[in-house]
């Protein structure tokens, strides 16, 4: 990875960092309560919006870019209008601060994960200010969630990931072992990549629960480290708590690089995101966003990907819009 | 007209046909070229014809002067004033389109043209800047020269020949041409040895014997010099900003030309006897001692500049308040009545004209020094250095031998001294093994403490049964311990008032915060088992602890999958597969919201405020008020949403009537009767207007058919409304229909007579309350023939309508979606 732009972002400390569905554009949050949108290509600072009360933890921005969604230490969700800024729902009802907020693919619903245990499902089409659904099945609090096609997964303090498949209407708890900070779906929906307070990412099959690779050498021990898949589900990026992003193969689980952000400065590297086509990420230590390039391309073994792929097919019974056969 | 640009062109002609003219400034050089090759002579000329044009334009003969108090040359519109046209106002223009523009005028859009004319108050002519200097001298010289050797010089080479970047300030420039040259000092001329007698003082360390200006012989100077000479020998230690090295200052006494040789001393002397130098070029600094113990660079009151003025004792002048009018002097203000000719109305009378103290005038410059000197109390010589302050470390004190901490009284000393303070630490710990009693000691509450010190101001009345050690009894450790155990008993016998009102308070406080507590663990409440089923609690938590370690195990052998994994079913908000574009794989009745019953959350803002209300503490009512919506049993019925709005309908009827008006004696009083009754109006009152003005109005007039068939269905429907009402009227209890709201049972011939009561309370009530079109007169009658003689029956009727109506129309929407599901299907 190549350093290709560093900005400061001027919102305190960056929570989050999240590029929108294109990759033209990022939002990021800070401790002073503040969202920002940017063009991170021209490090241009589009529009500022505030609303929270305390520090925003976590955004996400709908498909057509049209809406936010943010919840941060002040226990809202707050659903935000991008052009004009204005705040178009306010949602309160967690008990604790929001560490997770995520739009379903058609921005009808919001996803809020809080350290209060639960995830709550917020409908915004209607005028309802309650959540349509709490799943309160953790036991401790939720850190964050990830959302498939047709499933919602969270990984939770209790040392457990839920996968709610809304399809079957099962719930599948998956007992780790770890603590659990962060949790990511791979783009072939196929397994789930999973950040813990033990210095190791793991990955598991999302279809039985089955570990499929350990990427060690990093730290985190203390804080919410995010973690990353590329594009084509080729390399697994994290942040470090001492201040650096680490690549590693998702086949070989071998560290690829691991660059320093500041030589002098070893703050942690929470936050992270890749680009949705290219071979892009941006990362944020402290209050400036980086920029990241992939160089040039490192050695590929293609079949064996390919083969890893196949394997992972499994036969589900078919559904035809309407109903099933 | 043309001797007004001087310097500029058309100049030559003039000086050459007539040489007794007068002339003013300085002429161009005659070899220079006057045709339009020299840009200055064309823009000069151009400036010139401008100015004659406004002139000539503006005035009808030329110039004109007028405006004399002013000292104007023109006024008014287009310098009007006095011509044929007047005085022409100028023209209204209408701001109201450019209100929010920016309107912000210069004291250029006041004045006339004319004023910027090169008489006006404000000449625009083109000049050349200050940063640029028309250096003639060198112009001319150069053109001199060049004219003769080559024609083809180029405008440009004038332009910049002419005007160059100014290099030296005016200053400097004026005191050049009077013979000053860089390097010297300003000032009045001194004689060489005054010279270096300064420069001696201000350059080395001065002889402590001999004071700068004292008046001394040459000899005793020369052998000063020379002690200073060897003074100045790398061994001797300089203090303050060292000097240069003597071989450099050798060099720089030797470069500079006005400087003396010290080794011809005597020759020079002689040579340069009458001779006047100029004064040294030192920049003097005055290093003033420090006395006072401000910081830095503080300077008192003077600096801070508090009223606007530097200096308190100048009178604020108008020029200061005003600054554009420059009015000043005594002039301003003094009438015309006032005789006063011999006064000069325009000086100004200054504070600062007068002299503060009696001082002789300074004739020399070194008596600047002297001033300077005496004004700050200083003598410009080096000081060796002295610590003036150095900071004084005392010795600890000497602890004695037999010195034991902590104090011990003569038996007859009465109050105990308040504890020591704590010992040094290195002594703490011997202390704490050796007197364990006294640290118990300290325990004192307020009264004993007061008692003891004999301070009885803050009780309102002293405690009877406070047991303290009367004054004469010693206090050994011991007894002091026995103070502290009798304190509860004191406060258990509720003998001072606020002991009583504390007491109080610990009781009544609770409550409100009971209640938001019951809300948090109801909240909570799913976190958590009862331990009411201790024993299959104990088998649950055992078998989960065995459930995880089996599941450490596995991880711990790196066996994720099935062993890890436990699935559960989980049902989906219908509304959320819905959102997502996912069949719910469960029926959409399955899905059981009393988890997320939307009323939890306003009832618990209800309940949150209801403490206002309640004055005792009422458990049992609020833990079933609560507990309903989770009590209603899960709707069996095949229309689960439809079933839900029945409940909270029906329940809310169940509570409305407000009972305890009715038989106060049968019904414990609730409190909750102002937000039951306020949440009922909020509900019942909508279908009143909706329904009597629907109904009553149009069925009645319109549609008899229609009429007949309603009324049909309502005596079916009549039974239904009535009876909860009636069944909790029977009910003295309120708790019990409440929490078996679902099961209450169709009692139709409960017609009270009490019922009439509340009717009329709820009718005078009714009336002030009701929105949109009034209730039609018709409407007594119509109920009278329905046999039943009640609003508030009626009410619940056309309540009861409504229901049935939107049953129907949501079974109809059913089937119509049943029947494109099928269709979709299909």
């Amino acid at each position: 990875m190549q350093l290709e732009r560093k900005f400061p972002a001027a919102q305190g400390a960056i929570r989050c960092v999240r590029y929108n569905i294109d990759g033209n554009y990022c939002l990021t949050s800070g401790s002073d309560r503040t969202i920002k949108l940017w063009k991170p290509d021209s490090s241009l600072a589009i529009k500022t919006y505030t609303g929270h009360s305390q520090e925003v933890l976590d955004v996400h921005s709908s498909y057509d870019n049209s809406r936010l969604c943010s919840g941060g230490g002040d226990k809202r969700v707050l659903y935000i209008d991008v052009m004009s800024g204005k705040i178009m729902k306010k949602y309160q009802a967690h008990a604790g601060r929001v560490q997770a907020v995520r739009f379903n693919e058609e921005a009808s619903i919001i996803f809020s994960a809080s350290i209060d245990g639960t995830v709550k499902i917020w409908d915004i089409k209607s005028r309802e200010y309650d959540p349509i659904q709490v799943l309160d099945d953790a036991k401790d609090s939720v850190t964050s969630l990830s959302l498939g096609n047709n499933e919602l997964l969270t990984s939770s303090l209790d040392q457990r990931v839920r996968i709610y498949d809304i399809r079957y209407g099962k719930l599948y708890e998956d007992y780790i072992g770890h603590n659990l900070t962060y949790i990511n779906i791979s783009h072939d929906q196929q397994c789930f990549l999973v950040g813990t307070l033990s210095s190791q990412i793991m990955l598991f099959d999302k279809i039985n629960g089955k570990l499929l690779q350990t990427f060690v050498d990093y730290t985190n021990n203390t804080y919410m480290i995010e973690n990353a898949l590329s594009n084509d589900d080729q390399y697994i990026y994290s942040g470090s708590e001492n201040g650096r992003l680490i690549c590693w193969n998702l086949l070989t689980a071998k560290q690829i690089c691991s660059i320093e952000h500041e030589s002098d400065n070893r703050k942690s590297v929470n936050t992270l995101t890749h680009h949705p086509k290219e071979d892009k990420l941006l990362t944020a230590q402290e209050g400036n966003i980086y920029l990241w390039k992939k160089q040039d391309k490192i050695e590929e073994k293609e079949e064996i990907k390919k083969t890893f792929i196949n394997d992972k097919q499994i036969n589900t019974s078919k559904f035809v819009s309407g109903g099933f056969e | 007209m043309s001797s007004r640009y001087a310097g500029f062109g058309s100049r030559n002609d003039d000086n050459e046909s007539n040489e007794n003219f007068v002339t003013i400034g300085t002429h161009f050089d005659p070899a220079e070229p006057t045709n339009s090759t020299s840009i200055l002579a064309t823009l000069g000329r151009k400036a010139s014809k401008l100015v004659d044009l406004s002139s000539s334009n503006y005035g009808y003969d030329g110039k004109r002067f007028h405006g004399a108090f002013t000292g104007g040359f023109n006024a008014g519109f287009y310098n009007t004033v006095g011509s044929i046209e007047g005085w022409r106002p100028s023209e209204f223009k209408s701001s109201r389109t450019e209100r929010a523009g920016k309107r912000s005028y210069e004291p250029e859009d006041f004045m006339d043209k004319g004023d910027f004319s090169e008489h006006g108050i404000n000449p625009k002519q083109i000049k050349i800047r200050n940063i640029f200097d028309q250096n003639e001298s060198v112009t001319r010289s150069v053109i001199k020269q060049q004219s003769g050797t080559s024609n083809q010089r180029t405008n440009e080479d004038i332009l910049r020949d002419m005007i160059r970047v100014k290099t030296l300030s005016i200053g400097k420039k004026i005191l050049m041409s009077m013979g000053w040259k860089p390097g010297e000092g300003v000032g009045v001329k001194m004689s060489r040895k005054h010279r270096q007698k300064l420069k001696w003082s201000l350059t080395q360390e001065t002889p402590k014997d001999r004071p700068p200006s004292s008046p001394k012989s040459e000899e005793e100077q020369q052998q000063q010099q020379q002690q200073q000479e060897e003074e100045q020998t790398p061994g001797v230690k300089v203090y303050g900003v060292a000097m240069p090295p003597p071989s450099f200052q050798q060099t720089i006494k030797k470069t500079s030309r006005l400087d003396d040789d010290d080794d011809d001393d005597d020759y020079d002397d002689r040579l340069y006897a009458n001779i006047n130098l100029p004064p040294l070029d030192y920049e003097v600094h005055f290093q003033l001692q420090k006395r006072e113990h401000h910081g830095l660079g503080y300077k008192g009151l003077e600096s801070l500049n508090l009223f606007g003025h530097n200096n308190l004792f100048v009178q604020p002048s108008i020029e200061k308040q005003i600054s554009n009018v420059k009015i000043r002097g005594q002039a301003f203000g003094v009438g015309i009545e006032e005789d006063e000719d011999d006064k000069d109305l325009f000086a100004e009378d200054d504070l600062k004209q007068y002299d503060y103290e009696l001082t002789t005038a300074n004739d020399n410059t070194t008596d600047i020094m002297r001033q300077k000197t005496q004004e700050n109390n200083f003598v410009l010589k080096f000081a060796r250095y002295e610590s003036i302050s150095m900071s004084v470390v005392y010795p600890p004190p000497i602890i004695p031998i037999d010195f034991r901490i902590g104090h011990r009284f003569p038996k007859s000393a009465m109050p105990p001294p308040p504890p020591p303070p704590p010992p040094p630490a290195s002594l703490s710990n011997e202390t704490s093994v050796n007197e364990p009693p006294k640290q118990i000691s300290i325990k004192h509450d307020a009264n004993t403490r007061g008692l003891l010190l004999g301070d009885l101001s803050f009780l309102s009345r002293p405690p009877p049964n406070m047991s303290v050690p009367p004054p004469n009894v010693s206090v050994s450790p011991s007894s002091k311990v026995e103070v502290t155990p009798v304190k509860p008993a004191t406060i258990s016998t509720p003998s001072l008032e606020w002991d009583v009102e504390k007491e109080r308070s610990s009781h009544t406080t609770p409550t409100p915060t009971n209640t938001a507590r019951t809300q948090f663990l109801d909240a909570i409440k799913n976190r958590f088992t009862s331990s009411s089923d201790r024993i299959e609690m104990t088998e649950r938590q055992s078998l989960e602890v065995a459930l995880e370690s089996d599941l450490k195990k596995a991880v711990s052998l790196n066996l994720y999958g099935d062993l890890t994994r436990s699935t559960s079913d989980w049902k989906p908000n219908p509304l959320l597969c819905k959102r997502m574009n996912i069949p719910n794989p469960y029926s959409d009745d399955a899905y059981d919201d009393s988890k997320e019953s939307k009323k939890s959350r306003r009832q618990l803002c209800s309940n949150l405020f209801e403490h206002l209300f309640t004055q005792s503490s009422t458990d049992s009512l609020t833990s079933s008020e609560q507990s309903s919506p989770i009590t209603i049993p899960p709707p069996s019925s095949s229309s689960s949403l439809i079933s839900n709005t029945n409940e909270t309908i029906i329940r809310s009827s169940t509570i409305t009537p407000v009972i305890p008006q009715v038989q106060p004696s049968s019904v414990p009083k609730s409190e909750f009767a102002p937000i039951e009754s306020f949440e009922q109006e909020n509900q019942e009152r909508p279908p009143l207007d909706f329904f009597s003005a629907i109904f009553d109005n149009q069925h009645s007039d319109d549609e008899n058919a229609d009429e007949q068939e309603v009324e049909e269905k309502k005596t079916d429907d009549i039974l239904k409304p009535i009876n909860p009402q009636s069944s909790i009227v029977s009910n003295p209890s309120i708790t019990k229909p409440l929490a078996s709201s679902s099961s209450i049972t169709y009692q139709s011939d409960h017609s009270d007579s009490s019922d009439s009561s509340i009717e009329e309370i709820e009718v005078s009530d009714r009336s002030s309350f009701v929105y949109g079109p009034a209730i039609p007169s018709n409407l007594p009658s119509r109920s009278k023939t329905d046999h039943d003689n009640s609003i508030w029956t009626k009410l619940a009727n056309t309540n009861a309508q409504y229901e049935e109506l939107k049953n129907k129309k949501k079974h109809k929407k059913k089937k119509n979606h049943h029947k494109k599901s099928k269709k979709h299907h299909h």
